[in-house]
């Protein structure tokens, strides 16, 4: 049986190496590269994608789970909250070496659409996402601008 | 200066007109890696084009250090350029030969010992000063007039006399086919710094945000295959006997290629033995791997453990052998006899993980001699060298692709990965990727080296300093006993004991700078209270006035006494630290100079509620001379600093039975957003030194401020790393 899915909006149907993890799907037969590989078991989040709008560890979910499913990577970002995520993160200059990033912002904007103001404590429970470099300073600050950067009326 | 002029004018001479170029319709697709570039008329830095957009290619490539950023800002400072109107790229690997393999045609493109701005503070310059004397020369050919009328701002030429402009994109075309200046480059005074001194934002920014490909794992070529490698787990281990009848029966594996182990003649691992197995996709590889049936030999470091090795150095350190004598100054014997009071404590590191959060890869391809690599890699030249090296070829015929890279922190300095895609390129008639999982990158990691320092301090009656002596063991590498206190107190010794091992160690940010610093400034800090003195203050009396002292150390020739005091009052002062905390809250202080550049820090713990301490507040400041980027000398306050908490708390690569035993991040953990403070703050110093690296100076204080933090809010001393927050 074939599996059916969505990546930012497109269409894909996968019939063989169903017990592949979708990290590597999407970096490797559709070439999305925006996605990262860590740790390949859950812990570290540079692979988190959006799972019909939940942050989810994409090395931790075979193919074979997804039928039906919709799927968002770092690469299909585009609603207001995504896009002042992004933003903030560019004026804030969270990134050090860069790679855990998509990662975070992927975990950020998920948390911001279930929680448009969340407050330190918040942060520190859901962004369990690890960064190598020791950003997080900036990447809790980057989630409060990209707060007021998406609901706060100007 | 002077060595570099001459470096500069023979890339005048051997480069040409390739400095700068112009036209390049394609430029504006290409990507942020230099791979689509190759084999295009590309300058070595410098491209302006006649939109008066500028594209520079940055030398230095980033693993998180800032480096591409600044790299660039330097030359466009001295281009006196719109930095609004600069993106940059990757620059090319341009190589010439050396005695012993190939060197750098141009720019240092090394990074590693915070050495990259000071290496290519004068050479980028120069490099910026050079092209905009070019452009000049082709205003002044534009207006018929003298040079000496004309003047740059913001990526223009000015004409005083007539107030005219023209911009550097109209010029860019005659200004490349001109001769290069000769005589004295003039370079700008620091009043005129229009980019030095602001707050830059990374230079890939948009494509990290967007998750374009920039790091070696991204990258491809065509037609390429995939290859895992199951690597003996034992330090200097062999394959005994294997089967992989079900690997090559696993749909998509290719074949498997056995990979002997390669011990230097030093006793250092350089690869170890083990099965590759080479699949159409990665995924099939891991499958391959997985099929494998390997019955390992064990080697002859089975019995080997972190405790044992720690229990070696200790014998060393509570023993009579005087090991390897560094430093012997004054009367250490006589000093301590004359001592009213003697402090005797010892300090333990572990092992440390280096866990670069991109598992290493490279892909390599070998064709009629020649070979592409693409990989990031702290030093490109060691690349081609070991390219060279295992695929028998000319190191001039190895075309190092270097890429943005997932951390790096001293671990991309050795080749097992290059080596390793090497060999495997040579099996097949196609490009090979290899890709390294977490646990390869946990258990074949070349560790921070672990250490025992036992210190004795002798105070005479007034409570003034008068021996010290500093007794340490390790694997390998340095000891820093070059820093402070050095210097400063008159009876001086440092001994140090090397314990062979097959435990692999090598550079781990600022290599034992932070083992250095935790016995140093705890050692320091029981000093002060054993003699009721505040710590900062016994820290600046023992510094006393404003000095420089001769550094024989690595990174620097000169180590500052009031550079470094200025750190610690900086530091203090942002931290309020005369401000009284409640009973149960704790400050605690630590400072210290790494490869040319001061840091100093305060931790703030709180130990009031149930459960475990807190850390409440982190202040710190940093002299690394010239602030060149103020907005990425903070990131790497704050993000080094962090690194040097998860040393005090959490890093520890566990050694037993020969192997590594926490090889992912749920048997090590790792330091996460809970655990850093809300509380922030960072100062930069600002003076007039030459600028000095900031990726690796504001890692060391960390595990001591955070100890002396405890003692200060608990009474409870830590001399052992990692530190339990459990009160």
């Amino acid at each position: 049986m074939p599996i059916s899915f969505t990546v930012n909006g497109v269409a894909h149907q996968v019939n063989e190496q169903l017990d592949m993890p979708l990290l590597w799907y999407l970096r490797d037969s559709i070439n999305l590269k925006g996605t990262k590989f860590g740790c390949g078991i859950g812990q570290c989040g540079a692979c988190t994608i959006h799972l019909n709008g939940h942050a989810v560890r994409s090395c931790s979910i075979t193919l074979s789970s997804l039928d039906g499913q919709q799927i968002k990577t770092i690469e299909g970002l585009s609603d207001r909250v995504e896009k002042a995520v992004q933003q903030a993160w560019k004026e804030i200059d969270v990134p050090q070496c860069g790679y855990c990033q998509s990662g975070q912002i992927m975990a950020a904007s998920a948390l911001l659409k279930q929680n448009p103001k969340p407050t330190d404590e918040d942060i520190n429970n859901v962004m369990t996402n690890i960064c190598r470099c020791g950003t997080y300073v900036r990447i809790r600050k980057a989630i409060h601008q990209a707060s007021a950067l998406a609901y706060d009326v100007s | 200066m002077e060595i570099s002029r001459r470096r500069f004018l023979s890339l005048s001479v051997s480069a040409g007109a390739m400095l700068m170029t112009i036209n390049m319709p394609t430029l504006a697709k290409t990507t942020k890696q230099n791979t689509d570039l190759s084999g295009q008329n590309w300058s070595v830095y410098l491209h302006i084009n006649p939109d008066n957009s500028i594209v520079i290619a940055s030398p230095v490539q980033d693993m998180g250090q800032h480096m591409k950023t600044t790299g660039a800002m330097m030359i466009a400072e001295e281009l006196d350029a719109d930095w609004s109107l600069v993106s940059c790229i990757a620059a090319k690997t341009y190589l010439e030969k050396s005695t012993d393999g190939v060197k750098y045609k141009y720019a240092d493109m090394n990074t590693g010992g915070s050495h990259a701005v000071r290496r290519n503070w004068d050479f980028l310059r120069q490099a910026g000063a050079t092209a905009r004397q070019m452009l000049i020369s082709a205003a002044a050919l534009h207006w018929q007039c003298s040079q000496s009328q004309l003047t740059t701002a913001q990526s223009h030429v000015y004409r005083k006399s007539t107030k005219q402009k023209i911009s550097y994109g109209e010029l860019a075309a005659k200004a490349s086919t001109l001769p290069f200046p000769d005589g004295e480059l003039k370079l700008k005074d620091k009043a005129d710094y229009k980019i030095f001194g602001q707050d830059i934002t990374t230079v890939d920014i948009d494509e990290i945000i967007t998750g374009a490909p920039l790091f070696g794992l991204d990258m491809e070529m065509p037609d390429m295959v995939y290859a895992v490698i199951e690597r003996c787990p034992y330090f200097h281990g062999e394959i005994k006997s294997f089967d992989d009848k079900k690997t090559l029966a696993v749909t998509g594996v290719i074949k498997t290629v056995k990979i002997d182990k390669v011990i230097e003649s030093d006793g250092i691992k350089e690869i170890a033995e083990g099965i590759a197995v080479i699949a159409k996709n990665y995924w099939a590889a891991v499958q391959g791997r997985k099929a494998l049936e390997i019955n390992w030999q064990q080697g002859p470091w089975a019995n080997e453990s972190s405790q044992s090795l720690m229990n070696d150095f200790e014998k060393f350190c509570l023993g009579d052998d005087e090991g390897e004598n560094r430093i012997n100054e004054g009367d250490i014997t006589q000093a301590f006899k004359d001592s009213k009071q003697v402090l005797d404590q010892c300090y333990q590191v572990p092992l440390l993980a280096h866990a670069c959060i991109e598992p290493f890869n490279a892909i390599v391809h070998l064709q009629d001699k020649k070979a592409k690599i693409i990989t990031g890699h702290q030093f490109p030249t060691r690349v081609a060298n070991a390219v060279a090296q295992y695929a028998n070829i000319d190191p001039l015929n190895v075309e190092v692709i270097a890429t943005r890279m997932g951390g790096g922190f001293g671990r991309r300095y050795n080749n097992d990965f290059v080596i390793e895609a090497t060999l495997l390129a040579k099996e097949i008639d196609k490009p090979v990727k290899l890709v390294w999982t977490r646990e390869d990158e946990m258990s074949q990691d070349y560790f921070g080296q672990s250490t025992f320092t036992r210190l004795r301090a002798g105070l005479d009656k007034q409570g003034k300093l008068i021996a010290w002596h500093h007794r340490q063991g390790q694997i390998d590498g340095g000891l820093r006993e070059q820093c402070f206190p050095y210097q400063l107190i008159e009876n001086f010794k440092v001994d140090s004991y090397y314990q062979k091992a097959g435990t692999p160690t090598g550079a781990w940010r600022g290599p034992g700078h932070l083992q250095f610093a935790f016995a140093v400034e705890s050692m320091l800090d029981e000093v002060a209270h054993a003699n009721n003195q505040d710590p900062l203050t016994h820290r600046l009396e023992l510094l006393g006035d404003a000095k420089e002292y001769s550094y024989r150390g690595y990174g620097a020739k000169v180590i500052d006494s009031g550079r470094m005091a200025e750190c610690y009052r900086q530091a203090a002062k942002l931290a309020n630290w005369s401000n009284k905390r409640p009973k149960g809250v704790g400050l605690g202080l630590a400072g210290h100079f790494t490869f040319g550049t001061y840091a100093a820090f305060v931790v703030e713990v709180d130990s009031r509620a149930e459960g475990p301490m807190q850390i409440t507040g982190i202040w710190g400041a940093i002299d690394c001379g010239l602030p060149l980027n103020p907005n990425h000398i903070r990131n790497q306050m704050e993000g080094g600093f962090i690194d040097g908490l998860n040393v005090a708390l959490f890093n520890d690569a566990e050694i037993s039975g020969g192997r590594v035993v926490n090889d992912n991040f749920d048997q090590q953990p790792w330091i996460r957003m809970f655990d850093t403070p809300a509380t922030f703050e960072v100062t930069i110093i600002k003076n007039d030194h030459p600028p000095t690296g900031v990726g690796e100076p504001p890692t060391a204080p960390a595990p001591a401020a955070l100890a002396n933090a405890i003692y200060a809010a608990t009474g409870k001393r830590i001399r052992k790393l990692p530190i339990s927050m459990e009160s």
